[in-house]
C-alpha cells in the first residue's frame, strides 16, 4: 500500500517537474515587483460528496473548498460536515461532526496564461466530531452473550495530508479540478472505552494512512488583473 | 496554445489532448484501485488472546506444562494438553482475568492479569471488535515472570514468559544398538526394547513396568554422589543374561543459584562406573558440538548412553518355493542346534529365521521342524553348516568379538539347502542361507 502511495506521489511530481516552457514568458520586472498580491479568490465545493449524500445511505456530507494565490503558492482552506450511520444485524454505528483543513499547495503551472493548475501541497485537518455505537448480543463461546453501547461525545481529531490535483478553467469563471489527499498521523483524544471507527474528513482510522478524493467545482472571483504574459508568439 | 508539461520527454498538455486524457484516467484508476484494498478482513479481530511461554530458569530450552484444566475468571474453563506455550482468550467485557491452571500432579498456580479493553466499529459486514493493551500482571503464584508484551495478541505469541526454578533430580539414558553398515561404517541407533522393571537401587523404587521404551528418565540419588540402577528387560538387550546393572557417579553441589529459588542441589562430572556396570557399553552422551552431557538438566536431557553390541553370529535363513525367490512361510514347531539344548522360533510362522552359529566350533547343525499350509506333516530339514571364524574389534566397548565368514553347506541329502553368494555373516545380519519349501 505504501508503495503504492509512494509511486502516485512521485508519479505526479514528475510529471510537475517535467514541466517545458515553451509557450509563454512573464517580464522579469512584473513578476518579481507583484508575485505575492492576489489576483483572484476560488470558492468551490466537492462534487462527490454532494453525490454521495444522494446516492448513499450511509454517508451525509458537504465540503467547501477555497483557495487564494500568492504567486505560484496558493493558501488553501476546507470546511466540511461528514455523518456516518451504519446499521446491522452485528451494531449500530453512527457519526457526525465538522472539520477544516488549512494548507499551501505549490503550482507548478507558473507560466500558463489562463492560470490552470496542477500543484502538489500540504494540508493540516482538525476535525470535532460525535460517534455512537450499539452492540447486542454478541456471542463469544467462553464469555457468553455480551452487550454494549458505547459513545465519544464531541471528541477532536487532527492529521496531516499530501495532496496533489489539477484546477483547469471551464468556461469565464468557472473552475473545475481534483484533489487526491494522502492522510496520515491521525491522533484522536477520546478517553473512554470506544475507540473512533471513523474520522470526519478523514476517513477510517484502522490504518496508518488512507487516500481521500475530491472532484471539485469553483467560482473563482478575480480581485486585479493578472501580471502580462508575453509569449513567443508575440514576442515575433 | 496551452502550457505543456512532460514525463521523461512525453509531452502533455492541460488542453484536452489525448495523453492527458490517459494520464488522469491512470491516476484516478490507481487511487480507484488502491481505495479497494483497503475492505477490512473479518477474520479474527479481537486481539484477546494472552500468550503464555513456560520455560526453566537457567535453560534457553522451553520447559512443558502439563495441565489437566486451566480455568478463566471462575466457570469458564479450557481442558488443556501438553505444552510449551498456552494461548487463553482474556475477558474484553471487562478489564481483568484471572488464571488457574491445575498441573498434572495436582498442583496448581494462579496469574491474575489486568488490561484496558476498547472496542472499535469496523465495517457493516464485521460488525466491531475489541482491542486490548496495556496488559499487567496483578498477581501470580509461579516462580518468576516476566511480561514480555504488553499488547494481547489475536491468536499466539508471547505475552508472558513463566519461569519455574530447575528441579536437578532427572537423568536421561538412551538404549541403542550398534551396528555395521556396509562394509566397515559403525553406528548406532535407539533401540526400543520392553522392559520388565527398573529398579533404582537407593530407593528400591521401579520405575517402567513392563513398558517398551528407548528413552528412559531415571531420578538420582542427590544424598549421595554415586546412583546405582536394576535393569531387567524383557529381551536379553544383547546377552543371555537379561538383568543389567548401570552405576554412575557425580558430584553434588548445594548453592543459591537463582534468588527466586534459594538453596538447591546441581549435579555435574557425571561418569560411568566401568566396574560395576555390567552393559555391553555405557557411556556419557555428547551433545550437538560434540561436548560431554555430564550435567544433569532441567529439562531433563540423554546424559548417558547404554549401547547394545551387535550379535555377530547370527545367520539369516530365508524359506522359499523351489527354483524361485518367492519366500513362503512356514509353521515352524522347533529349530535345534547341536550345540544348544534352547528350543527357537517354536511355534511362529514366518519366512525367515535368525540362527546364532556356535561360536566355539567352525561348524553348526540345525534342524528345523515345520509344516506348511498344504502339507500338515511335520519336514525335517537339516541346516549344516562349516565357516570361518576370525576375532576382531568391532567396537572399542565391545572388545573382541568373533566374526564368521566363507558359509558352506556340509550335508545337504535333499538338495534343498543352500548357501547364497552373501555367505558372510553381517550385522545386522544378512539372508546367507536358502532352503526349499515344497
Amino acid at each position: 500500500m505504501k508503495s503504492i502511495n509512494i509511486l502516485l506521489l512521485v508519479l505526479c511530481s514528475s510529471l510537475a517537474f517535467a514541466q517545458k516552457d515553451t509557450t509563454a514568458v512573464i517580464p522579469a520586472d512584473t513578476a518579481q515587483s507583484k508575485w505575492y498580491i492576489p489576483t483572484g479568490v476560488r470558492i468551490g465545493t466537492d462534487a462527490l460528496s454532494i453525490a454521495r449524500t444522494y446516492y448513499s445511505k450511509s454517508f451525509k456530507g458537504w465540503e467547501v473548498n477555497g483557495d487564494v494565490d500568492f504567486g505560484r503558492y496558493y493558501l488553501s482552506v476546507d470546511y466540511g460536515y461528514w455523518a456516518r450511520d451504519y446499521a446491522s444485524d452485528k451494531g449500530i454505528y453512527d457519526n457526525d461532526g465538522n472539520y477544516f483543513r488549512v494548507g499551501v499547495d505549490v503550482n507548478f503551472l507558473t507560466k500558463d496564461p489562463e492560470k490552470n493548475m496542477f500543484f502538489i501541497g500540504a494540508r493540516y485537518g482538525h476535525a470535532t466530531f460525535s460517534e455512537h455505537l450499539v452492540v447486542e448480543g454478541i456471542e463469544d463461546p467462553v464469555w457468553g452473550t455480551l452487550n454494549e453501547n458505547l459513545q465519544n461525545v464531541n471528541i477532536n481529531g487532527h492529521w496531516f495530508e499530501l495532496t496533489t490535483g489539477i484546477r483547469v478553467k471551464m468556461w469565464k469563471f468557472i473552475w473545475m479540478g481534483y484533489t487526491a489527499r494522502f492522510k496520515f498521523g491521525l491522533g484522536t483524544n477520546e478517553t473512554g472505552r470506544l475507540v473512533p471507527a471513523d474520522v470526519p474528513g478523514y476517513g477510517r482510522t484502522d490504518k496508518e494512512s488512507v487516500w481521500g478524493f475530491n472532484y471539485q467545482l469553483f467560482f473563482r472571483i478575480p480581485v486585479r488583473k493578472s501580471p502580462a504574459i508575453i509569449t513567443e508568439k508575440d514576442k515575433k | 496554445m496551452g502550457t505543456e508539461f512532460g514525463l521523461w520527454g512525453v509531452k502533455v498538455s492541460l488542453r484536452p489532448q489525448k495523453s492527458m486524457k490517459r494520464t488522469g484516467w491512470f491516476i484516478f484508476f490507481l487511487i480507484l484501485a488502491a481505495s479497494c484494498l483497503d475492505d477490512p478482513d473479518c477474520f479474527q479481530l479481537n486481539n484477546n488472546y494472552l500468550g503464555i511461554s513456560f520455560f526453566v530458569m537457567g535453560s534457553g530450552g522451553a520447559d512443558t506444562l502439563k495441565a489437566t484444566e486451566i480455568a478463566l475468571s471462575g466457570a469458564k474453563v479450557v481442558y488443556a494438553d501438553t505444552a510449551t506455550s498456552v494461548a487463553l482468550p482474556l475477558n474484553y467485557s471487562t478489564t481483568a482475568t484471572d488464571i488457574i491452571i491445575t498441573r498434572a500432579d495436582g498442583t496448581k498456580d494462579t496469574l491474575n492479569v489486568t488490561y484496558n479493553a476498547q472496542m472499535q466499529y469496523v465495517s457493516e459486514d464485521c460488525g466491531s471488535r475489541y482491542i486490548l493493551a496495556g496488559l499487567k500482571v496483578s498477581e501470580h503464584s509461579f516462580d518468576s515472570i516476566r511480561l514480555v508484551s504488553d499488547v494481547p495478541t489475536k491468536s499466539g505469541g508471547t505475552n508472558i514468559a513463566v519461569y519455574r526454578c530447575p528441579e536437578i533430580t532427572t537423568m536421561g539414558l538412551t538404549l541403542q544398538q550398534l551396528y555395521i553398515s556396509g562394509t566397515s561404517t559403525q553406528s548406532a541407533t535407539t533401540r526400543s526394547t520392553e522392559i520388565n522393571s527398573i529398579t533404582a537401587d537407593f530407593s528400591g523404587e521401579t520405575f517402567y513396568v513392563d513398558k517398551t521404551a528407548s528413552t528412559l528418565y531415571l531420578p538420582v540419588n542427590l544424598t549421595d554422589v554415586k546412583s546405582s540402577y536394576t535393569f531387567d528387560f524383557a529381551d536379553d538387550f544383547g546377552l543371555k543374561d537379561s538383568v543389567r546393572k548401570l552405576v554412575v557417579n557425580y558430584k553434588v553441589q548445594e548453592i543459591e543459584r537463582y534468588k527466586q529459588c534459594g538453596k538447591q542441589k546441581f549435579v555435574d562430572s557425571l561418569y560411568i562406573d566401568k566396574i560395576q556396570t555390567t552393559f555391553d557399553t555405557a557411556s556419557i552422551a555428547l551433545d550437538s558440538d560434540g561436548d560431554s552431557l555430564s550435567t544433569i538438566q532441567d529439562p531433563a536431557v540423554v546424559n548417558v548412553k547404554l549401547l547394545r553390541c551387535p550379535e555377530t553370529n547370527l545367520t539369516q535363513v530365508v524359506f522359499r518355493r523351489p527354483n524361485t525367490t518367492t519366500t513362503r512361510a512356514i509353521y515352524i514347531q522347533s529349530i535345534t542346534m547341536d550345540y544348544s539344548d534352547d528350543i527357537l522360533y517354536a511355534g511362529d510362522t514366518t519366512t525367515t529365521v535368525k540362527l546364532p552359529l556356535n561360536p566355539n566350533s567352525t561348524t553348526t547343525e540345525f534342524q528345523v521342524k515345520y509344516t506348511t499350509a498344504s502339507n500338515t506333516a511335520t519336514v525335517t530339514t537339516t541346516i549344516a553348516v562349516s565357516y570361518t571364524v576370525t576375532f576382531s574389534t568391532l567396537f572399542s566397548g565391545c572388545g573382541v568379538q568373533n566374526t564368521y565368514s566363507d558359509l558352506k553347506i556340509t550335508e545337504n541329502p535333499n538338495a534343498n539347502v543352500e548357501v547364497l553368494t552373501t555367505n558372510d555373516v553381517k550385522f545386522p545380519a544378512v539372508t546367507n542361507i536358502a532352503v526349499e519349501v515344497n
